[in-house]
């Protein structure tokens, strides 16, 4: 089976844009992917832009910007798993010979205000107040909660955490460290999920570029990172039966393991959708990272920090670092890169070798590993 | 309409396009207290049911589905309050969502009314109701909705 490497990224800084269009921000990101890859536009044979909200044929639109070169160009919409979603048909267009050398862009501008709803408003879900986005995490929570003694505390502590992470990251939109008293005294917004636990409003975009075994022999690249798998699932259980669960999260990563024939013992360093605290106390359990049921105490362990046993969020996750929709999952992929090849500076995790990260979209679940 | 109360709803206001869920009888006409029950999916091969039913059975795909009625008493298994809600919404805020057991196979996410938003606990019995709810834009036409809210000594007997 050909193999993929990422041979290069780019980051804008996550945060307000109000005066900058996604062509801008898209072909930063680009830009600073090629020139990390140490190549040019003219050589990458096909791209593929994720975006959520950003109208028809993005992708093109910042095609016009870059260069309009006439490669093929695929636009993806997966929600917020839209960005894992491209990086996965990317591989798999590579893996099919149809290129070698490959860019991924993911961007997104955001309205201000918090993310209640992706639903058409005259759906009528809407009106009955059954769509707003916290309210389906809440509901796993306050399950989590009644299960397994969940604390409130401990749902703030991921904040906590990953706000620290986050000091560290020049990219991140919010650099700055809460306090567990902070996260638990900001307004309720759905209970238990209190403001400080809910991932922002972001603009932003990040990119890759992807090339085959064959581009990176011929061409050479000692930062190259390898895309060692990557399973894509839907939700059955919300769909079928109005129960709310991260199940898609734990199938696609069950299917990762089995493919790569890797467990959650093999990670050294892990990035997952912090969407709202209470998704990532649901992740550790979904990714094997603990058992059932002990994802609450995990975080009190300090495990999950810069430093224990199996970092998480080291970038600051979607809390802290932003949440632009269609470019979060190349930014959790960015923030692989940077660990696995050494370079992440303060938010080092000493040794990383193997990454993985966890992208969800409301009915979607897009897991990748990483290895170098 | 003021608060989250479940008003009357006479049976001949239970058509037309503000009616939430009518298409294919999700539930039946409120009777004089605004009850109503709901109308499950069933798969004519499989017998699985659903709430709401669906084209096709979420089980085996079979392709027939037929509706029956669901016991109005069910039992709250989760829920929150929800104190900030999106523009398309057209109740009162803070309001109640919560999933409600019927049977042992139907879970019903719902808004829950007729107490006081803290007062709910998991384990509560509950049956359904008519809600009609407005709000939202100035404009916009109050619609008709299922709810659960505390059953009654009437429910349960």
């Amino acid at each position: 089976m050909e193999k993929v490497h990422i041979v290069g990224i780019g980051l804008t800084k996550f945060g307000r844009f109000p005066d900058r269009s996604i062509e801008s921000l898209a072909v930063e990101a680009i830009s600073a992917a090629l020139k990390d890859a140490a190549i040019s536009w003219g050589d990458v044979e096909l791209m593929y832009a994720a975006h959520v909200n950003q109208g028809v044929a993005a992708g093109q639109r910042v095609i016009k910007e870059i260069g309009p070169s006439g490669i093929p160009v695929v636009n993806v919409e997966n929600c917020s798993a839209a960005a894992s979603t491209a990086l996965r048909e990317a591989g798999n267009a590579i893996k099919a010979g149809a290129a070698d050398l490959v860019v991924v862009v993911g961007f997104e501008k955001m309205a201000h205000g918090l993310l209640l709803n992706v639903i058409p408003e005259g759906d009528p879900d809407v009106a009955m107040g059954l769509t707003v986005l916290p309210m389906r995490f809440s509901l796993m929570g306050m399950k989590h909660m009644q299960r397994y003694g969940t604390t409130l505390e401990q749902f703030a502590q991921v904040s906590v955490k990953n706000h620290d992470h986050a000091v560290h990251n020049p990219k991140a939109q919010f650099p700055k460290a809460v306090t567990q008293e902070q996260v638990l005294a900001s307004k309720m917004i759905c209970d238990p999920i209190t403001v400080l636990q809910c991932s922002p409003t972001t603009d932003g975009a990040a990119a890759a570029v992807l090339c085959s075994d064959v581009w990176l022999k011929k061409h050479g690249s000692s930062r190259a990172v390898q895309i060692v798998g990557s399973a894509l699932t839907s939700d059955r259980l919300e769909q079928a039966h109005n129960e709310f669960t991260l199940d898609h999260v734990k199938r696609a990563a069950s299917k990762l393991y089995e493919m790569t024939g890797t467990g959650p013992e093999d990670l050294d360093v892990v990035e997952t959708h912090d969407c709202f605290t209470v998704a990532e106390i649901l992740a550790y359990e979904a990714l094997g990272l603990c058992k059932e049921g002990d994802g609450g105490r995990m975080i009190e362990t300090g495990e999950t920090r810069i430093g224990g046993r199996i970092p998480v969020n080291t970038s600051g996750g979607l809390l802290a670092k932003g949440h632009p929709l269609g470019a979060t999952g190349l930014g959790q992929v960015a923030e692989l890169v940077m660990q696995l090849r050494g370079e992440a500076g303060k938010r080092q995790v000493e040794g990383a070798r193997v990454g993985l990260a966890s992208n969800m979209g409301m009915w979607s679940s897009c897991v990748t590993m990483l290895q170098v | 309409m003021k608060g989250s109360a479940v008003r009357q709803v006479p049976a001949e206001s239970c058509a037309g396009p503000n009616v939430f869920r009518a298409v294919g009888g999700a539930f039946s006409a409120p009777g004089l207290k605004g009850e109503i029950a709901l109308h499950a999916g069933q798969c004519r091969d499989c017998k699985t049911r659903m709430f709401p039913a669906r084209q096709r059975c979420v089980t085996c795909y079979g392709e027939i589905i037929d509706l029956v009625v669901l016991p109005r008493v069910g039992k709250l298994l989760t829920y929150t309050i929800v104190r900030l809600a999106p523009p398309g919404y057209m109740g009162p805020v803070p309001y109640v969502v919560g999933q409600v057991g019927i049977d042992n196979d139907i879970t019903v996410l719902t808004p829950l009314v007729g107490k006081a938003p803290e007062a709910w606990r998991a384990g509560d019995a509950v049956a359904s109701y008519a809600l009609e709810i407005q709000g939202g834009a100035q404009d916009a036409a109050p619609a008709v909705c299922f709810s659960f809210k505390p059953a009654s000594q009437q429910d349960l007997s």
